[in-house]
């Protein structure tokens, strides 16, 4: 198919009739930002439209026509496309009216597609939608490309089964195989026919025509069954390919989980053996006791002093008493010490020691210094008996609330040593608790390093969700299994048929050869041939394609590497799948797949398989369709855009490419065309710009003026 | 070359056909010459790509078959 002419008229910027006079070979439509470039795209979508959807959407009526209409008066918008196939030449018209009213408004009307065809006598007008007939609608996608993320159609694993069937004469055999099956079936029943004369051989035609039949049967339930392994194992490769890219962050994603639960398992863990009740521990445990040895010292200290004065006190009164009694008792100048030191415990160890520990020295058991202490052990049971003094004189002192006092002393001395041992425990206590949360710390430094990681997996997936992440991780071993078996048992399945196909091979040889000699001889013998030349034809079609698509895999190298010259490319592979589908894919030089080239790569690997499908085809006689693309060159640096519209300009086919390229800014901001790299390109070069003047702030005033410029 | 010889070839290359039936596939360029052949199954083969050119009509099929069917059975030597 050539497109020869493309009219638009009254298509949102495209102000009445403009035209573009196309050639067999590159077009180039030049136009910045505004201009109309995708408006000429979006003119030919519209116009291929053949689902009857968009018919007269008001939207692409020109604003700037509708404004100037007077009321009550009418246009229409019109997009035409005048082509050549298989030899005759047809137009494609869709066009529909519309009309302001007096109060401003606009309605449509008389919609109509039609298909003209010019056959040299006359013309005929058909019904738009059998452009179907010339480009099937499932084909409009691998023609036309708006921008360089419409090329991902052709990663489709069918894409390819489609193109090399519309483009190349596999779909041919088709016809053949239709036919051979009717003649094969034909040539058995006049084979039979004629074998059913020879009573002699009875018995073993019927043996042969069960085993014929069974054999049949057999291959049937063989192929039917590959079909239905063959669709399993394809859709389990599409759903693990699906997931293929997100394989690695899934495992990275287990993992970091995986550590995640285990430090925070860790930290509950550490967290569990903190035991900071210090409230509790202030009261239960007596920890409220542990600055009591400052006390304990005050309080003996002042009840020391208490004594001393006390004694003193006494003492005087004694004297100025002057009771002789009371004087021989003082015996000493000196205060003696309480009959309650050293205490009851400290005293009996001496004297079971026989040893003062007062003064140091020794005193043997009855020795006087001895019986010494044993006498002031007695004296102190004694002093706790409550006892009448006999003394005449009235004591001084009448209880004995300072020698209580000074007990206490003493009992509380004796209990400081727990103080320490307790104050120790709560030293250690604490730094315990300090130390678990030193612990706790470093676990939470590790555990935000886990959730970055984390966020940063999730960041990078494509949308993905963690679920979705983790399902797919769980998929990829069930499916990868099914995949597997599915394909194990193809692989069963066609020995299988090998096999059978084999018995009923030799049975049929075996029918023919038992007529040999009989007037079926020759009826069999041509019911052979033609069983023969069926298998010949399944064969060749199987062959056909396999060569087919090496040499779209070489084509499309080639391809490859002009369009990048000093880059790293990778090489194209051609994956034979199930159902007869294939897979362009790219490889690196260890034979791993590219899943990710960058945008320049991938646009121009896919289009060097669409180019090498277009050769092929061209090469075998097959109808060409014209590409079309939309800025295909959004992300080529200025070499890699030069090589690519110098491989489209030697491609042989018409390409119709509309660009912002070849434009640039002048010194005065405004948009100037490379004159010099136009002239380097071999084809013809449109220039579409909005006519100037305009408002930039209305869409009335613009309209898209088209000038050739070679 | 055109479509329909290169179908002729790509059956022709059957390696049980050439087993079976001894030709040279080499000595058949266009399906003129394949036609003409005295191997009858290179003939068929030629007749049935040539008279059917890709129809999927029924009448066509019948046509191409009786025109295979007495074509073989006028020529096989048993």
């Amino acid at each position: 198919m050539i497109i020869q002419k493309i009219e638009i008229q009254n298509f949102r910027s495209y102000y009445k009739s403009n035209t573009f006079d196309l050639i067999d070979g590159f077009n180039l439509i030049i136009g910045s930002n505004g201009d109309g470039k995708t408006t000429f795209y979006e003119a030919l979508e519209w116009l291929f439209r053949t689902d009857g959807t968009n018919k007269m959407d008001e939207k692409n009526i020109s604003k700037k026509r509708c404004e100037e209409l007077f009321a009550n008066d009418s246009d229409e918008v019109r997009v035409a496309m005048t082509y050549e196939h298989k030899g005759k030449q047809k137009i494609l018209e869709k066009i529909f009216r519309f009309t302001k009213s007096y109060d401003g408004e606009i309605s449509t009307s008389n919609y109509s597609f039609t298909l003209t065809e010019n056959n040299g006598v006359e013309r005929v007008n058909k019904d738009g939608v059998l452009f179907d007939r010339d480009i099937p609608s499932e084909m409009r996608k691998f023609i036309m490309f708006k921008g360089e993320a419409d090329l991902n159609v052709l990663e489709n694993s069918n894409a390819l089964k489609l193109l090399v069937d519309t483009f190349s004469d596999v779909k041919d055999f088709d016809a053949y195989f239709a036919f051979m099956e009717y003649a094969t079936k034909k040539a058995d029943q006049a084979r039979d026919n004629a074998q059913r004369l020879d009573k002699k051989n009875t018995d073993r035609l019927k043996q042969l025509h069960y085993t014929i039949e069974q054999e049949g049967k057999l291959l049937d339930d063989i192929e039917r069954e590959i079909k239905i392994k063959e669709n399993e194992a394809v859709n389990f490769e599409g759903l693990l390919k699906n997931i293929e890219q997100s394989k690695e962050a899934s495992k990275l994603l287990i993992a970091v989980n995986r550590r995640i639960e285990s430090l925070s398992q860790k930290r509950s863990d550490t967290a569990a053996r903190i035991r900071e009740n210090y409230t509790i521990n202030l009261l239960d445990d007596m920890w409220i006791l542990i600055g009591f040895d400052r006390i304990a010292e005050e309080y003996s200290s002042k009840v020391s002093a208490v004594d001393r004065k006390r004694r003193k006190l006494e003492k005087d009164y004694l004297l100025s008493a002057g009771a002789e009694k009371v004087i021989k008792k003082m015996q000493t100048d000196f205060t003696p010490l309480p009959v309650h030191i050293p205490g009851r415990k400290i005293m009996q160890e001496m004297l079971d020691e026989e040893v003062c520990k007062i003064c140091g020295r020794p005193a043997k058991m009855h020795t006087p210094e001895w019986e010494f202490m044993l006498n002031r052990l007695k004296e102190y049971e004694e002093s706790l008996k409550v006892t009448k003094d006999d003394d005449d004189i009235e004591p001084y002192y009448k209880n004995n609330y300072v020698v209580e006092l000074q007990k206490r002393d003493t009992s509380l001395n004796d209990n400081l040593s727990r103080v320490t041992t307790m104050r120790h425990t709560i030293h250690e206590a604490i730094a315990f608790n300090n130390r678990l949360h030193d612990d706790i710390k470093k676990i939470d430094a590790n555990l935000n390093i886990e959730f970055e990681q984390k966020k940063r997996i999730l960041a990078q997936t494509d949308g993905l969700s963690e679920e979705q992440l983790l399902a797919n991780y769980e998929n990829i071993s069930d499916w990868m299994d099914k995949k597997n078996r599915a394909e194990n048992r193809i692989d069963v399945l066609k020995r299988q048929r090998e096999q059978h196909r084999g018995v009923l091979e030799d049975a049929q040889i075996a029918l023919s050869k038992l007529s040999e000699g009989t007037s079926a001889a020759i009826y069999a013998k041509t019911a052979l041939i033609i069983r023969q030349i069926s298998e010949a034809f399944k064969s060749a079609k199987e062959e056909n394609k396999k060569r087919l698509l090496s040499a779209i895999e070489d084509e499309s190298n080639m391809f490859l590497e002009k369009l990048n010259t000093n880059d790293f490319k990778g090489t194209i592979r051609i994956l034979e799948k199930m159902n007869g589908q294939g897979e362009a894919v790219l490889m690196n030089n260890d034979h791993a797949r590219i899943f990710n080239p960058n945008t320049a790569l991938k646009t121009t690997y896919l289009m060097s398989v669409l180019f090498a499908i277009g050769k092929l085809s061209s090469e075998r006689d097959k109808t060409e369709l014209p590409l079309l693309f939309d800025a295909p060159t959004s992300s080529f640096t200025d070499t890699k855009e030069n090589e690519f519209f110098n491989v489209i300009s030697k491609l042989n086919k018409q390409v119709i490419i509309v660009t912002k390229s070849f434009l640039r800014d002048g010194s005065n901001g405004e948009t100037i065309l490379d004159t010099n790299r136009v002239n380097d390109i071999n084809g013809r070069v449109f220039r579409i710009e909005k006519k100037k003047p305009f408002d930039d702030k209305k869409l009335g005033t613009i309209q898209t003026i088209i000038s050739k410029i070679k | 070359m055109t479509n329909k010889e290169r179908m002729l070839h790509m059956v022709l290359d059957d390696k049980k056909l050439q087993e079976h039936y001894e030709y040279d596939k080499s000595e058949y360029e266009d399906l003129y010459t394949a036609m003409n052949s005295e191997n009858v199954v290179v003939a068929t083969v030629a007749r049935i790509i040539k008279n059917l050119d890709g129809s999927t009509d029924e009448s066509d099929q019948k046509k191409v078959y009786m025109t295979v069917f007495n074509y073989l059975n006028d020529n096989l030597l048993l």
